[in-house]
C-alpha cells in the first residue's frame, strides 16, 4: 500500500478515509486533525495555561506531545490513583517522558492523602471506574484552580467519545448528552475550561501516532478496567466500524453538528418545574459541584 | 508458521503463513480498530503478506474504563 500524499511506502491504513499514510504523513496527518479541533470548538485562546492530565497511556502522551509539536507549552498533571503494581508503572511511563524532554510535571498521590482507587470502590460499593472518575476529575480542576491554568486538557478520543454518546442515548441520559462536547468553557473561578483536542482521532490512531514517535506509553490495561461498560460499547462500535468504515466518525461528528439543535430539544424535554442544575461551592472543599457536598468528599468523608 | 506475540497479554501462538495483515486479524478475531500489527519494529497495512518464520507483534489499542 502507498501514501496518499507522497507515494512511499505507508505504514498506517485509514479505512474510515479510504487513505493510507508512510509515517511522516500520518504525523502531519494527525497535527492538522488535532489542529481542526481545537479551530472548531474554540479550545485555546492566546496567553492560556495548559494543564495536560497524563495517565501514562497512548492517548494522554500523545496528546501532550501534539500540543508540544504544534507550538503550546502545556505542563503535565498525574494523579497517582494507588492501584497495585498498575500506578507505579504508569507513573514511572510518565516521569520518564516528562524528564526526557524537560516538561514540567505535577503529580497528586492519593496514598499520600490515605486513599486508593481500590479501597474507596470497596468502601463505598461502586464500581472502580465510576470512583475514578470523580476522584480524577476532582483533581484535575483543584489543581487547574489552585496553581492558575485557564485549561485542563485531557488525552479523551474519538472512541472514547463515541462509546460515551453510544451509552448517553441507550439510557436516555439527556442531561448528559446535554453537556457533551469537546470543549466546555469555564464556569465563573470555580470551574476551568475542559478540552478534548482528540476528538477527531480514533484510538488506532492515536496509538500508531504514539509508537511512530517513540511515545514509551503503558500497553497493559487498567487491571480495575474488566468488564467496563464503556469498554463493551467500544467493542460493539468497532464491530460496526469494521462493516461500514467511517460509522464511528459520522456518528460523533453529526451529533456535535446538530449539538445546538438538539441542546434546545433536550432542555424543551425537562419536566415542568424542573430547575436547571446550578454550579455550587462545596461546602467541604470549595470545589464547584452540582450538589453539597460535592461527589468527592461524599466518596472521601467518614 | 507465523508466530504471534501479544504485546498487551505477553502470550504467544502460531497460526499458519503466508497470510495478509488483514486476513491474519480475521483468523484471530479481531477487528482492525482494536489493533495494529509490527514486524520488526515497523507499522503494517492490512495488504501486507506475512510469510511463515516470520514474527509479528499485536498491540491491542481499546482502552478506557
Amino acid at each position: 500500500m502507498k501514501c496518499r500524499r507522497c507515494q512511499g511506502r505507508a505504514v498506517v491504513d485509514l479505512k474510515s478515509h479510504h487513505t493510507a499514510f508512510c509515517r511522516n504523513c500520518f504525523v502531519e496527518f494527525v497535527g492538522r486533525q488535532v489542529k481542526r479541533a481545537v479551530r472548531e470548538h474554540r479550545m485555546l485562546r492566546e496567553g492560556d495555561r495548559v494543564l495536560v492530565c497524563v495517565s501514562g497511556g497512548k492517548d494522554s502522551l500523545a496528546l501532550w506531545d501534539l500540543l508540544l509539536r504544534l507550538g503550546y507549552s502545556p505542563d503535565g498533571l498525574y494523579v497517582d490513583l494507588g492501584i497495585e503494581g498498575y500506578s507505579a508503572r504508569s507513573r514511572q511511563k510518565v516521569e520518564s517522558f516528562a524528564a526526557s524532554r524537560g516538561l514540567p510535571l505535577r503529580v497528586v498521590s492519593l496514598s499520600e492523602l490515605g486513599i486508593s482507587i481500590p479501597s474507596l470502590a470497596r468502601r463505598r460499593r461502586r464500581p472502580e471506574c465510576s470512583v475514578c472518575g470523580i476522584v480524577k476529575r476532582h483533581f484535575f480542576n483543584k489543581v487547574a484552580v489552585e496553581e492558575g491554568y485557564t485549561v485542563v486538557a485531557t488525552g479523551h478520543n474519538l472512541d472514547d467519545e463515541a462509546g460515551r454518546l453510544l451509552g448517553n442515548l441507550l439510557h436516555w441520559q439527556w442531561d448528559y448528552l446535554a453537556k457533551q462536547r469537546p470543549m466546555l468553557p469555564a464556569v465563573g473561578d470555580l470551574l476551568v475550561r475542559k478540552i478534548e483536542p482528540l476528538c477527531r482521532l480514533s484510538e488506532r490512531e492515536t496509538a500508531a501516532y504514539a509508537v511512530l514517535s517513540g511515545i514509551d506509553y503503558v500497553i497493559e490495561e487498567c487491571p480495575m478496567s474488566g468488564g467496563a461498560t464503556s469498554l463493551r460499547y467500544k467493542e460493539v462500535l468497532n464491530l460496526l466500524e469494521d462493516w461500514m468504515p467511517g460509522t464511528k466518525g459520522s456518528f460523533y461528528q453529526g451529533f456535535l453538528r446538530n449539538l445546538e439543535r438538539l441542546s434546545g430539544a433536550l432542555v424543551g424535554l425537562k419536566k415542568e418545574g424542573e430547575e436547571v442544575h446550578q454550579v455550587l461551592k462545596c461546602s467541604g472543599c470549595g470545589s464547584p459541584s452540582f450538589v453539597d457536598p460535592c461527589n468527592f468528599c461524599r466518596l472521601t468523608s467518614g | 508458521m507465523i508466530r504471534v506475540f501479544n504485546r498487551q497479554s505477553a502470550q504467544e501462538r502460531e497460526v499458519r503463513g503466508p497470510k495478509t495483515v488483514g486476513d491474519l486479524l480475521k483468523e484471530l478475531n479481531l477487528v482492525e480498530g482494536a489493533v495494529l500489527v509490527m514486524r520488526g519494529g515497523e507499522l503494517l497495512t492490512r495488504d501486507v503478506r506475512i510469510l511463515d518464520g516470520e514474527k509479528v507483534e499485536i498491540i491491542p489499542v481499546v482502552s478506557g474504563g
